[in-house]
């Protein structure tokens, strides 16, 4: 059995239609996400990856090109209705003064209420379990302008699935909130999608985005691919985000590093290897490059344990220099540069 | 305190300050009845409310058809400026706002200033009488309203059609000031005294009109409670939820203006009690539910030009001090404390 597509974008030209600067437009997008999917747009700043969701969103009005949401063209959809289907979470926090938690996340349940609904016992239940799920309870009756980011962001999560809609759209959820919160974040939504919500999210936190997510809908210059973050890696299309900077994805640890010249070598041995592996960072993070010690004509360096110490050494066959830590070491090489 | 504790709190203290508030209204509604530049004994009073029959024609001709007039009008024009401010703080998500940045009173003084200084001015003998410059005022007012309106209609972007109301404003205002120009004295003094306000001169079938207008006004803020606590978190939740956020928009252009149109029509140009008694309300009751705010305000804003007026009639004394300079002296420090509390200007 095939499974249908919940949202299903073919051709769509996305942008604001005010001028005949027809370059400036995004390629035509097309692109499909299933229930329980969880996908990250990935692009760079200011390629279009709020209009894009905007659009998506019906928030705003697209120039050609199709969304079939659930099969069914969106913009026939009563608005009401689509409400329940999607909501979008914005990427500016929240800011409401005099509010509690509760009392916001209780507004997300308008569309099933209508201008004189009031909140049921049903509505009550949805939403504490809304909140639960974002795990604020403690905090429900806290106002809004006294959270921290990240539980703000989890207010706006909760809001959105107070909305309890099949897909939630969020633009960058990760954006103003510390590392630890960040994980929690997406570890959130990946939770949502594993219940059957299809996730989508954007953001600009890729290390993130490659570990946790099903799909990864990188929007480059030239137009959007989707595919399986690893996939994109291995085709090496993931790469293409960084084309004329100065970044570049490593293979062998999934990480993006920052291309330095290296215009020394310089050897480097140690008693095990997590201190080799920390060396090295430090090494290269200067400019040089390492090799092993014993191809090394130039400096050695040697990380060994005395007397229950770290010790680093530096020979150039002629003298040696020991250092109690790292940041002696690169210091010392900063001004004996070769 | 455990989290249904805390609601429970909440709910009774919002029941107790509407209780208070009640209380403070009729205390104030009646104080404004009793106290005067003519003393009016109690007992003739007592009379007046239970209906009965009063003894002395003196007293009865100030209680009937002088002092209740001032009375329903001072109430009347503080719940409508009070609710009509507290939805433009909403719908353009700025503290400061009020019932008059959408520019209906220089529209209301621009129909005025037409009517009393414009006709003299041509040598056009006119007669001045309140009612025609209530219906000047109203009309002007009432102008300004479809162009704001037919400007909400096309353009979508809020802060565009604040910018429009606030040059509208501004245009009336400088065609007003060419009129004052020319105008000879009586008659710039009887413009300049409309401009400062008076609750006194709406009497016979104007206090039904000024009522019937601020009851549909009132009226509607009720039913767009909801869609306010909607378009209270900014356009992008509205229209996530599928609020028709240029209908609700359009519909609380046309309460405030009502509301804030016939106010000045009626009163003339009352400043700073719409700014200053939603907040105040805010505060008190903590809240930014308008199913509460709004009701709460429109009891606040009648307490507070109630308030106003019984100051501004210097009881015992012969003299009446202009309303609006009163009501701008209570609710400037309301406004500077706002302003001071909310450095950032971010939400409402």
């Amino acid at each position: 059995m095939i499974q249908k597509p919940i949202i299903d974008i073919t051709n769509l030209r996305i942008g604001f239609d005010t001028s005949a600067e027809s370059e400036l437009f995004y390629p035509l997008i097309s692109a499909s996400a299933f229930s329980g999917d969880f996908i990250a747009i990935i692009g760079r700043n200011g390629v279009g990856k709020s209009t894009f969701l905007r659009s998506v969103a019906r928030l705003q009005p697209t120039i050609s090109g199709d969304v079939l949401i659930k099969g069914q063209p969106y913009r026939g959809i009563e608005r009401s209705e689509f409400s329940k289907i999607l909501s979008f979470i914005p990427a500016e926090p929240i800011h409401a003064a005099n509010m509690s938690v509760s009392e916001f996340v209780a507004i997300a349940r308008y569309p099933y209420k209508g201008w004189f609904g009031t909140i049921s016992n049903e509505d009550k239940n949805i939403i504490h379990h809304a909140i639960e799920s974002v795990n604020l309870v403690n905090l429900s009756h806290r106002e809004l302008d006294s959270l921290s980011d990240g539980e703000r962001q989890r207010a706006m999560i909760a809001f959105a699935l107070a909305q309890d809609s099949d897909i939630i759209l969020m633009d960058e959820p990760t954006a103003f909130i510390d590392l630890p919160s960040k994980y929690e974040i997406v570890k959130l939504l990946k939770d949502l999608s594993l219940k059957g919500k299809t996730v989508v999210f954007s953001t600009h936190d890729l290390h993130t985005a490659i570990r946790e997510v099903d799909t990864i809908w990188l929007m480059l210059d030239d137009g959007l691919t989707c595919g399986a973050p690893e996939d994109l890696a291995l085709s090496n299309t993931l790469n293409r985000l960084f084309e004329n900077t100065e970044v570049y994805l490593d293979f062998s640890t999934g990480t993006f590093l920052h291309k330095t010249a290296s215009n020394w070598t310089i050897g480097l041995s140690a008693d095990c290897d997590n201190h080799y592996i920390w060396t090295k960072r430090a090494l290269e993070r200067i400019g040089y490059e390492v090799v092993s010690n014993e191809t090394s004509n130039n400096d050695q360096v040697k990380c060994y344990s005395k007397d229950n110490c770290l010790c680093w050494e530096i020979s150039n066959g002629s003298s040696v220099v020991e250092f109690k830590n790292i940041n002696q070491l690169c210091k010392y090489l900063k001004f004996h540069l070769p | 305190m455990t989290p249904k504790g805390s609601k429970n709190i909440g709910k009774n203290r919002i029941v107790t300050l509407f209780i208070g508030l009640f209380g403070l209204f009729i205390l104030f509604a009646i104080l404004d009845l009793l106290l005067g530049s003519v003393k009016i004994p109690f007992i003739h009073f007592i009379d007046f409310i239970l209906g009965n029959d009063i003894k002395d024609p003196v007293a009865r001709q100030i209680l009937v058809n002088f002092r209740l007039p001032k009375t329903i009008a001072a109430v009347l024009a503080g719940s409508a400026l009070a609710v009509s401010g507290l939805q433009m703080q909403t719908i353009f998500r700025n503290p400061l706002a009020g019932p008059y940045v959408l520019g209906i009173s220089s529209g209301a003084s621009l129909g005025v200033a037409l009517v009393v200084l414009g006709l003299s001015a041509f040598s056009i003998p006119i007669w001045v009488s309140q009612l025609s410059i209530a219906t000047a005022a109203l009309i002007g007012s009432m102008l300004v309203l479809l162009l704001i309106l037919a400007v909400s209609v096309r353009i979508k972007d809020i802060l565009t059609i604040l910018i429009m109301g606030m040059m509208f404003g501004s245009a009336a205002s400088a065609v007003v000031s060419i009129l004052q120009y020319f105008s000879n004295e009586s008659v710039l003094r009887s413009f300049v005294i409309w401009t400062m306000g008076s609750l006194g001169s709406v009497t016979g079938i104007q206090i039904w009109f000024f009522s019937l207008l601020t009851f549909l006004g009132l009226s509607m803020a009720i039913i767009l409670a909801r869609p306010l606590n909607v378009i209270f978190l900014g356009e992008n939740y509205a229209r996530n939820l599928g609020l028709n956020v240029g209908l609700v928009r359009f519909l609380v252009f046309l309460s405030t203006s009502l509301l804030a149109g016939a106010t000045t029509a009626f009163c003339g140009p009352i400043g700073f009690i719409g700014i200053a008694v939603p907040h105040v309300v805010k505060m008190l009751f903590k809240t930014s539910n308008h199913t509460i705010l709004i009701p709460a305000s429109v009891i606040a804003g009648a307490v507070v030009l109630l308030i106003c007026d019984i100051i501004s009639q210097l009881p015992g004394a012969n003299y009446t001090l202009p309303i609006n300079s009163i009501a701008a002296l209570m609710g400037i420090p309301v406004v500077i404390y706002v302003v001071i509390k909310n450095k950032r200007f971010s939400g409402v």
